[in-house]
């Protein structure tokens, strides 16, 4: 098991290599003389070239490129253009807020879509079956920053019930947690369905059907588990999107998040703080995914006997 | 020398009317789910109402120019959808909004087709080193989530329709490749394209006229469903300001114009975002349609 472990974080590394290659790149096109910036308007040519010597502008890309990669490895992102602090430590406490947002959503879609498709499968072509299809039609047709906006116009701005601005307590996350939920929650409905459908037609359903076991147990036991794979796949793909998702929302009920800062930071034309956050978001999401898979791995017996075969 | 021509010919007319026949089998297995025609028809509508927008409003007068008078007025007969907060007729602004949507989304799914197949056809026909270096390199286009990387080229180029349409292309090229790549995979090894070959047909003429056409139906609905989420992703990105500039009618940045006074005037983020789920859902209804036409193992 360790071995696989292993083997999939080392595959990490140069994923995480060519996402930061390319988007250093496509930052690097950036026009403007970052010195200038700093120094504003009324710099003297002499000071602009002595900043942009200190700051390595006049080396050649790739090796600023790779003293950037030699800084970031011991989390020296640079600093702002703007506020010329670390970069690292606006991020660390934007982080949180987007991926609590982005997890919450996540568990709110598993949580009420997964059971949806399950009785969809069962009952397929009953009433249920059509309406939670539909359901999911229009949820993958809603975009996500105007569910927000309704929800927040019904139930902060009319109802009152929760605060439209910001997340001093729980109740804030609520709104952005559902709106986040019900873009994902299609997929999962439907993802359900369709895996529990071909499980449903298996040879070893019908064995379990036929040596008497209750309508239930073959659900829970024969079923459900069998189709539980393809959906935790399904939970890391989307835990991507989410991340997105949440970036867009965050402007909707103004929370501080990655979303919000990098959208000021991209008007503000501040490098390092965008280049660092895009990175950060890229990890964070590339970790979420390893992690989905070595759950997997422990889930699923056919990787699992693979591996313990070969340590022993 | 004219004997091959002459067979040639009468080959050629073989496949035609067979794929006239496949082409007719489609059309009928897809006009059979009505959700599919009923994405079509919102297609329709849609390309009418955008395409035919000046017979409705006029762009200057009733999207443009700013009307101060008649500013926040709820819908009444004489504005569908009301005014907005310049005095602008919401209807008018939805209309040629779709316009905006329907001719970036159209320019970007072709701009990512055009780079995702000459990727994918060149990682599939050479193979080897080559396959495998183009693929990797898209794998890690792939890793990043695609408004990452929208983000990071705004933040490169700046606003602007060109830009948000580079933007989202360099998003889509990897699907694209992948599609193409694959299907070229499966065609590749067959007798017709051996024949071609013997016949004389260069690289390229192959993968144009022998291979591309049989990696069509994918191709066709991945651009459909690529349309829906790149409609979603113009919104979005404008919606947060990092897409077309706010003048332009776009549906996402009429939103984003509206969201202080959707207070007292629900109607101003309404009609925008309902006109966005329209779009979105016509272009994924016809995207599962077609894919389960051209697939008919696919159902259950």
């Amino acid at each position: 098991m360790l071995k696989y472990i292993g083997k999939r974080i080392l595959m990490m590394i140069p994923v995480v290599l060519g996402i930061s290659f390319i988007i250093f790149s496509i930052l690097a096109l950036t026009p403007g003389d970052p010195a200038q910036m700093i120094l504003g308007e009324n710099a003297s040519l002499e000071d602009i070239q002595q900043l942009r010597e200190e700051m390595g502008l006049n080396e050649n890309f790739l090796i600023r490129y790779v003293k950037y990669m030699a800084d970031a490895v011991r989390l020296d992102f640079g600093e702002s253009y703007r506020t010329s602090l670390p970069v690292v430590e606006e991020i660390l406490t934007r982080l949180p807020n987007t991926f609590s947002l982005a997890f919450f959503g996540i568990g709110l879609s598993v949580v009420i879509g997964v059971p949806i498709g399950i009785i969809s499968a069962v009952k397929q072509y009953s009433i249920f079956d059509t309406v939670s299809l539909g359901l999911a039609l229009i949820m993958t047709s809603i975009p996500a920053f105007w569910l927000g906006l309704m929800l927040l116009l019904v139930f902060a701005l009319k109802l009152g019930w929760f605060p439209a601005i910001g997340i001093t307590d729980w109740t804030g996350f609520v709104l952005p947690s559902v709106t986040l939920a019900i873009g994902s929650m299609a997929t999962m409905i439907r993802m359900t369905r369709s895996t529990m459908l071909e499980v449903i037609r298996e040879d070893y359903i019908r064995t379990a059907r036929s040596k008497g076991a209750s309508e239930g147990r073959i659900i829970r036991r024969h079923e459900l588990r069998n189709a539980l794979l393809p959906i935790i796949t399904i939970i890391g793909i989307n835990f991507g999107l989410q991340m997105g998702g949440a970036m867009i929302c965050e402007t909707v009920f103004s929370i501080p998040g990655m979303g919000s800062l990098m959208i000021t930071s991209v008007r503000q034309k501040d490098v390092p703080m965008v280049m660092a956050a895009v990175l950060f978001v890229a990890i964070a999401i590339s970790l979420i995914n390893l992690l989905i898979d070595i759950i997997y791995a422990f889930v699923d017996p056919r990787i699992k006997s693979q591996y313990v075969k070969t340590s022993r | 020398m004219k004997n091959p021509k002459v067979e040639n010919k009468a080959g050629a007319v073989a496949v035609s009317t067979k794929k006239n026949s496949q082409l007719a089998a489609i059309m009928k297995r897809y006009m059979k789910n009505k959700l599919a025609v009923f994405g079509l028809i919102l297609f329709l509508l849609l390309v009418v109402l955008a395409v035919g927008a000046d017979l409705f409003a006029d762009y200057e007068a009733d999207a443009i120019t700013q009307n101060m008078q008649n500013r926040l007025q709820p819908p009444s007969a004489e504005h569908l959808f009301g005014t907005d907060q310049y005095g602008r007729d919401v209807f008018a602004r939805v209309l040629f909004g779709g316009r905006i949507s329907l001719w970036v989304g159209t320019a970007t799914i072709l701009i990512s087709l055009a780079g995702g197949a000459l990727i994918g056809a060149t990682a599939g026909y050479y193979g080897g080193k080559i396959d495998n270096v183009l693929m990797r390199i898209m794998d890690v286009f792939l890793a990043i989530p695609s408004i990452l990387l929208a983000i990071s080229i705004v933040a490169a180029l700046g606003n602007g329709m060109m830009n948000l349409m580079i933007a989202l292309s360099v998003s889509s090229v990897p699907r694209f490749a992948r599609i193409v790549r694959s299907s070229i995979l499966t065609v590749k090894g067959q007798e017709f394209i051996e024949a071609a070959r013997a016949y004389g047909c260069r690289n390229g003429k192959i993968i144009v006229y022998h291979i591309l056409p049989n990696a069509i139906g994918p191709i066709i609905v991945q651009a459909t469903l690529s349309m829906a989420s790149t409609i979603l992703m113009i919104s979005s990105l404008s919606f947060v300001g990092l897409g077309l500039p706010s003048a332009i009618p776009e549906w996402g940045s009429m939103l984003s114009e509206a969201k202080e006074f959707m207070r007292y005037e629900p109607y101003l983020i309404t009609f925008p975002g309902i006109a966005i789920v329209l779009a979105v859902m016509a272009f994924n209804l016809i995207g599962d349609g077609l894919r389960d036409a051209l697939d008919p193992k696919l159902r259950n």
